[in-house]
C-alpha cells in the first residue's frame, strides 16, 4: 500500500518527458542542448529530451511516426513542409507573437489561417565579397558586371562571381529580381501576382514559369556564363574553392558558407545587388526553420512551454552567439555582440528582401522543370523555348490523377489472373509432391526470410501501383489507372523524355550499348590476360578488377568530375591534344556516352572475370589442334574460343543486362538525366515520380511493376533459351 | 609421304634444357616410336616437329624441305592428341572437316574425303554426333580420322592410347598397326608404354632427360642395349643389375668371371675385360630359371624377397648379396614359396649384358661388349 502510494507521489513529482527531434550538428546542437538544460533547470514539471535525427531521414520519420503515436512532441524542420503536414493533421497550432520576429518568418508557418509553427532561424542567400580584392559589394548588377573585365579569366580559372548557376534555388533570386514569378493568377482572378504583392510565393494561382521576367533572368545568366564571368557546372565545393583561393572576388551563398571558408579569409557579406534592368533587388528564397508541435504530442502543455522558451528572445540570443545562427527574433539583432557581427546583420538585411519559399506541396513540382529550363538556357538554348518546355513539363507533372475506381473490377481481374496462374502451376508435374516434412522443415527458415524480405515488399509495391498518393498523404484506389496513364503516355508526347516509351527506348539502348561494350572489353582483356607471353599477369589481373571493387557511386562521382566542362580531366586531355572542350551533359549523345563510359568502366571486370574462368576450362590442346588444322589466331577465336566461351558467358550476360537495365546509381549521379531528362532510364524515372515529383508513389510503383514484368519476361525467355542450348 | 630429319634439335625453357641435341631420321613410310620415361622430352620433340613449340637450336626437315621456320599449318603434318582435342561444339563431321574447310576446299571434295575416312575408321554412323556422345574408343578414332582426312605428309601421335582402358588399348593398337600398313605414311608416335613401342615401331628412339639414348629397330634395342638405361628400360619385368667385379683367370684368353657379393658367375665369350674391372651385370628375367642344381658359375643363390603371381606366370624377386634380380617362372612350379625362403636360380650366362660401373655413370653407363648375335633367338 504505502509503496504504491510512494510511487504515485514520485510520478506526480518527477518531471515528465517532452521529446524534441532535431537535425542540428556541432555548434547549433550545442546551443540547443544548453537551452534544454536551462529549461530543465528553470522548472521541475517537464524534462526536455533532445534526439538528433539525420537531416535526410527527418521528413520521412516525421510523416511516418507522428500518426502512429511514436513521434516527438516537438520537432525542428524548415517551413516548406507545412503545406504537406497540415492537411494530414500532423501539426497542432501554437501561439506566436509575429511582431517579435523578422517580417515573414512567423508568417511562413501560417497555413489556412492557423499558426502551425514558431520560427527559430532563417536561411537565405547573400553576396559574399573578398575584401582583399574589392573594397565593397556592388549595389547593382551593372556595377558587378563592370568588374568582370578585371577579374574574370576562365582560361586561368578566374571568375567574377562563383555560385551554383545551374541550381534553380540560386537562380530564383535573379528570376524574382527580373520580375519573374512561379505562380500566375487564376483565370478571372484579379490583382497583382501574389508573390510580388505580398513578398511571398503564395499557394494560390497556378504554376507557371514562362514569363517575360523569367526569360530575361535566363538570358542574364546565360550571358554571365558566356562572358566567362561565372564558372560552368559549378558545384558547392567548386564555389568554396574559387572564393577561398581568391579566384573569384564574389560568391552567392547562404549562411552555411561561413563555416566552409578559411578562418583567415577577409570577406564581407551584403544583400544581393539590384537588377539594373528592372531596378528591383535580386530576391532569393527565404527558408525559415522552426519548431513544430505534434498534433499527437503526449505532453502538449509541456511542449508548448518548452516551445515558448526556445523561441524566446533570450534563447534566440544564445543561439545567435553560440552557433552564429540567423535567428528570427528581431530583438537578438539589437544585442551589442550581434549588432557588430557584420555577417549576421548582412543576412538580416538580405532576409528583408527574400521571398519565403512556398510551403504548398505543389512547390515540389517547380524544381525539375525550373532546373531543366535553367540548364537548357545555360547550354545556349533560347530562354523562350526553354521556358515553354518547362511549362509543358509542369503541365505534364500536374496532370490530374487517374479517376478513383471501384476496387471490385480490378480485384476480380487480379483474382482471375492469380487463379489462372495457380491452375497452370498445379498442372505442371510437381517434383516435390509428397516430399518429406523434414525437407520442408529445413527449407522453412529460408522460405520465411524470403517471404518477409522479398515477397512481401514486392506484393506491397505491386499493391501500391493501384493507388494514387494524394498531396495530403492519403491514398485513392485508382485501379489500373496508373498503368493506363503510363502506357498511354498521358500528359506528354510519346517522343518526349518523360514518356514511358521514350524512356524505354533509351533504357534498351543503354542496356544494349553497355552489354556489347562490357562483353567486348571483358573478353578482349581476358584474352590478353590469358596470353602466355604476358608478364606481371597477377598484377594486371588485380588492377583490372579494381573498378569492380570500388563502390559504384564513388566511381560515378569520380567520372562525373572527370566529365566536368571546365575542370574535368577528360576535357583537359582534349584541350592538351588541341581539341575544343566538350560540354558533356549538354547533348544527348555525349551525356549518354558519359553514362555508358562510366558504366563500362564499372562493368567490364565482371565479364572479364567470367571469361577468364571460362578460358581456363578450354584445353590448350584444342588451340593446338586448331593451329595444326591451319586456323589463324582470329579463326581460332572465332571457331574454337568463342563458341566455347558462349555457354559460360550467356548467364553472365543475362545477369548483367538485368543489372544494367536498373543501373540507377550511374545514370542518377553522372548525367542525372541531363539534358532535359533525355538520358533518364526507367528506374530513374520511377525514382523521380516517387521522390522528386510530389510523392506520386502509386505512379512510381506502377513504373516499378512494369519494369518487373519486363525483366521477368526477359529472364524467363533467356532461361528457356539457355535450357534449349544446353539440351542441344 | 616424306621422310623427316631432325638435326641437332635443342630446346630450352626458362633456362632448363629440355632437349640437348637430338639427331634422328625417320624414313619415308616408317613408323618411328619415341619412347622414354616421363619428362624425357619426347612430347616436346613431337610438338617441335608439329611447330607448336619453337626450336632453341637445330633444324627440322620434312620431305626435303626445311620447315622449322614455317608455321604449323604449312608443315603439312597432322597430330593426334593424347586428349584427342576434339572440338566439343562440333559434330564428328565438322570436326573432321574443320581443317579442310579452313583450306577452302570445295564442299564436294570435303564431303567425299570425310565419308571416305569415316568408312575407313567405321565412323559412318557417328558423323552427326557430338564428341560427348561418343565412347572413348570412338573419340580416339575420330581424332585419327581428323588427322587422316587431311592427308598430311607426316602423322604425329602423342600418346594416343593412354586414355583408353587396357582391353581397348590392345585392340586399338592392333588397328593402328593395320592402319599404318594401309596408309603407308610416315608416322612419329610418342608413348611411354614399351609394349606399344615394341609392337608398333618400325624403329624406336629411346630418350632420357633430353638426350637420345639409342635408336633402331625394337629388337636391336632390346638385345643390344647401348647402355644400362636402355637395358633397364625395355622388357617387363626389366633387366636386373648386379654390381660385380671382373676376374680374369690366368693370362690372355682365359675365362672371365664376374664376382659379386654372394655370387660368382662365368662370363661367356671373350669380353675385353681386365682383372678387377668394376662392372654391372645385366640379367634379363627370361635368362633365369628355377634350378635346384646347376653347375657352379651359372648359379645364383639368395633369399626370396617377393613373389608376384600373374596367373600362368609369376615373378620372383631374389635378393642376392646386396642386389636383387627378378626371375620369371611358371607359377605352378613355385609351390608355396614364401618371402625369406632360400632359392637357387640357374643363369643362362649367354644372355648376360655387361656395363661399365663408375660413380659418374648416372644410370646410363655404356655397355662394354655385346654378346654374339643370334644367341637369343628364343626371344621375340
Amino acid at each position: 500500500m504505502s509503496a504504491s502510494a510512494a510511487l504515485l507521489a514520485l510520478a506526480l513529482v518527477a518531471p515528465r518527458p517532452v521529446a524534441l527531434w532535431h537535425s542540428y550538428r556541432s555548434e547549433e546542437a550545442q546551443a540547443l542542448q544548453s537551452l534544454a538544460d536551462r529549461f530543465n533547470a528553470s522548472q521541475d514539471r517537464y524534462r526536455l529530451e533532445l534526439l538528433s535525427i539525420p537531416f535526410d531521414a527527418m521528413s520521412a520519420k516525421i510523416s511516418a511516426a507522428i500518426p502512429r503515436g511514436h513521434g516527438p512532441d516537438l520537432f525542428v524542420f524548415a517551413h516548406e513542409r507545412v503545406g504537406s503536414w497540415a492537411p494530414s493533421g500532423l501539426l497542432a497550432p501554437v501561439a506566436v507573437d509575429a511582431a517579435r520576429f523578422l517580417p515573414g518568418t512567423a508568417e511562413a508557418f501560417r497555413w489556412e489561417g492557423r499558426q502551425l509553427g514558431a520560427p527559430l532561424a532563417f536561411k537565405t542567400l547573400a553576396l559574399f565579397f573578398n575584401r582583399r580584392l574589392v573594397a565593397s559589394a556592388p549595389k547593382t548588377t551593372d556595377e558587378l558586371l563592370a568588374l568582370g573585365g578585371r577579374f574574370a579569366d576562365p582560361a586561368q580559372g578566374r571568375f567574377l562571381l562563383a555560385y551554383q548557376s545551374g541550381d534553380f534555388y540560386y537562380h530564383a533570386a535573379w528570376l524574382f529580381g527580373f520580375g519573374g514569378s512561379l505562380f500566375a493568377p487564376e483565370e478571372g482572378g484579379s490583382g497583382p501576382r501574389r508573390d510580388e504583392a505580398e513578398g511571398r510565393a503564395g499557394s494560390e494561382g497556378r504554376l507557371e514559369l514562362d514569363t517575360p521576367g523569367a526569360e530575361a533572368s535566363l538570358a542574364f545568366v546565360a550571358k554571365l556564363q558566356a562572358e566567362g564571368f561565372v564558372p560552368q557546372e559549378a558545384t558547392s565545393a567548386l564555389v568554396t574553392e574559387l572564393f577561398s583561393q581568391g579566384k573569384a572576388p564574389f560568391a552567392i551563398n547562404g549562411p552555411w558558407f561561413v563555416g566552409e571558408l578559411p578562418k583567415d579569409l577577409d570577406y564581407g557579406v551584403a544583400p544581393l545587388p539590384v537588377v539594373s534592368a528592372t531596378g528591383r533587388p535580386a530576391r532569393p528564397f527565404l527558408t525559415v526553420e522552426g519548431l513544430y508541435l505534434s498534433a499527437h504530442a503526449l505532453e502538449p502543455e509541456g511542449a508548448r512551454e518548452a516551445l515558448a522558451f526556445l523561441v524566446s528572445d533570450d534563447s534566440a540570443l544564445l543561439r545567435a552567439k553560440v552557433a552564429r545562427q540567423l535567428v528570427a527574433n528581431r530583438a537578438a539583432y539589437d544585442d551589442p555582440s550581434v549588432a557588430k557581427d557584420p555577417v549576421l546583420q548582412a543576412f538580416r538585411a538580405a532576409a528583408a528582401l527574400a521571398i519565403p519559399m512556398d510551403a504548398s506541396p505543389r512547390m515540389q513540382l517547380v524544381w525539375e522543370p525550373g532546373q531543366s529550363a535553367l540548364r537548357a538556357a545555360l547550354r545556349g538554348e533560347s530562354p523562350k523555348v526553354a521556358l515553354a518546355g518547362a511549362d509543358r513539363q509542369l503541365r505534364a507533372l500536374q496532370r490530374p490523377p487517374p479517376p478513383r475506381a471501384a476496387p471490385w473490377a480490378t480485384l476480380a481481374l487480379v483474382l482471375c489472373l492469380a487463379g489462372a496462374g495457380l491452375f497452370f502451376a498445379r498442372r505442371r508435374p510437381g517434383t516435390a509432391e509428397g516430399g518429406s516434412r523434414t525437407a520442408y522443415a529445413f527449407v522453412l527458415p529460408a522460405a520465411l526470410a524470403t517471404v518477409a524480405l522479398v515477397l512481401l515488399p514486392i506484393l506491397f509495391s505491386l499493391g501500391l501501383a493501384f493507388f494514387h498518393h494524394r498531396a495530403d498523404g492519403g491514398y485513392d484506389f485508382v485501379g489500373l489507372g496508373n498503368f493506363a496513364d503510363i502506357l498511354a503516355s498521358r500528359g506528354y508526347a510519346i517522343i518526349e523524355p518523360p514518356s514511358f516509351y521514350f524512356t524505354l527506348a533509351v533504357t534498351l539502348l543503354w542496356t544494349g550499348a553497355n552489354l556489347v561494350l562490357h562483353v567486348g572489353l571483358g573478353v578482349a582483356l581476358a584474352l590478353l590476360l590469358h596470353a602466355p607471353w604476358l608478364r606481371l599477369r597477377g598484377l594486371f589481373r588485380v588492377l583490372l578488377v579494381v573498378p569492380w571493387a570500388v563502390p559504384n557511386y564513388l566511381t560515378a562521382l569520380i567520372w562525373k568530375g572527370m566529365f566536368h566542362r571546365q575542370y574535368g580531366a577528360i576535357n583537359g586531355i582534349l584541350r592538351r591534344l588541341g581539341f575544343p572542350a566538350v560540354s558533356w551533359f549538354s547533348h544527348f549523345a555525349t551525356s549518354f556516352g558519359a553514362d555508358v563510359a562510366t558504366n563500362v568502366w564499372l562493368g567490364f571486370p565482371f565479364m572479364m572475370v567470367v571469361t577468364l574462368g571460362a578460358l581456363s576450362t578450354i584445353p590448350q590442346e584444342l588451340h593446338d589442334a586448331a593451329t595444326l588444322d591451319g586456323a589463324t589466331a582470329w579463326q581460332r577465336f572465332r571457331h574454337v574460343t568463342w563458341p566455347l566461351l558462349r555457354p559460360a558467358l550467356l548467364p553472365a550476360v543475362i545477369l548483367g543486362s538485368v543489372w544494367t537495365f536498373n543501373m540507377f546509381n550511374i545514370v542518377w549521379l553522372v548525367s542525372g538525366g541531363e539534358p532535359g531528362g533525355t538520358t533518364d532510364i526507367l528506374i530513374s524515372e520511377a525514382y523521380r515520380w516517387a521522390f522528386a515529383r510530389q510523392a506520386q508513389y502509386g505512379y512510381a510503383a506502377a513504373y516499378a511493376a512494369i519494369i518487373f514484368v519486363l525483366l521477368a519476361a526477359y529472364s524467363v525467355g533467356a532461361q528457356k533459351l539457355l535450357a534449349r542450348r544446353e539440351s542441344a | 609421304m616424306a621422310e623427316v630429319e631432325l638435326k641437332g634439335i635443342r630446346k630450352e625453357l626458362g633456362g632448363n634444357a629440355i632437349l640437348r641435341g637430338i639427331d634422328l631420321a625417320v624414313a619415308d613410310g616408317e613408323l618411328l616410336v619415341l619412347v622414354g620415361p616421363s619428362g624425357c622430352g619426347k612430347t616436346t620433340l613431337l610438338r617441335l616437329v608439329a611447330g607448336l613449340e619453337e626450336l632453341s637450336g637445330g633444324e627440322i626437315w620434312i620431305g626435303g624441305r626445311r620447315v622449322d621456320a614455317l608455321p604449323p599449318a604449312e608443315r603439312d603434318v597432322a597430330m593426334v592428341f593424347q586428349s584427342y582435342a576434339l572440338y566439343p561444339h562440333m559434330t564428328v563431321r565438322e570436326n573432321m572437316a574443320f581443317g579442310l574447310t579452313l583450306k577452302k576446299l570445295p564442299r564436294v571434295e570435303i564431303d567425299r574425303r570425310v565419308e571416305e575416312t569415316a568408312a575407313l575408321l567405321e565412323l559412318g554412323a557417328l558423323l552427326d554426333r557430338r564428341p560427348r556422345q561418343l565412347s572413348g574408343g570412338q573419340r580416339q578414332r575420330v581424332a585419327m580420322g581428323r588427322a587422316i582426312v587431311r592427308r598430311p605428309q607426316v602423322f604425329l601421335f602423342d600418346e594416343p592410347l593412354s586414355n583408353l582402358d587396357a582391353a581397348l588399348r590392345h585392340q586399338v593398337r592392333l588397328e593402328l598397326g593395320k592402319l599404318h600398313r594401309q596408309l603407308g605414311s610416315t608416322m612419329i608416335y610418342v608413348t611411354h608404354d614399351q609394349v606399344e613401342a615394341m609392337t608398333l615401331a618400325d624403329r624406336m628412339a629411346l630418350l632420357r632427360a633430353g638426350e637420345l639414348m639409342q635408336a633402331g629397330p625394337p629388337l636391336e634395342l632390346y638385345e643390344q642395349p647401348r647402355n644400362r638405361f636402355v637395358g633397364g628400360f625395355l622388357g617387363a619385368p626389366p633387366m636386373s643389375f648386379l654390381a660385380a667385379t671382373a676376374r680374369v683367370d690366368g693370362a690372355g684368353g682365359g675365362r672371365c668371371r664376374a664376382e659379386g657379393r654372394g655370387f660368382s658367375l662365368e662370363l661367356p665369350g671373350s669380353f675385353e675385360l681386365h682383372d678387377g674391372r668394376e662392372i654391372w651385370l645385366g640379367v634379363r628375367p627370361e635368362d633365369l630359371a628355377l634350378a635346384p642344381v646347376a653347375p657352379e658359375g651359372r648359379l645364383l643363390r639368395g633369399s626370396v624377397d617377393a613373389v608376384e603371381i600373374l596367373g600362368w606366370e609369376a615373378h620372383v624377386e631374389l635378393r642376392v648379396g646386396d642386389g636383387t634380380v627378378t626371375a620369371r617362372a611358371e607359377a605352378a612350379r613355385l609351390g608355396a614359396l614364401r618371402p625369406g625362403a632360400p632359392l637357387s636360380l640357374e643363369v643362362r650366362t649367354e644372355g648376360l649384358r655387361i656395363f661399365e660401373r663408375s660413380a659418374e655413370g648416372g644410370g646410363a653407363e655404356p655397355a662394354l661388349a655385346a654378346a654374339g648375335k643370334g644367341a637369343r633367338a628364343h626371344v621375340g
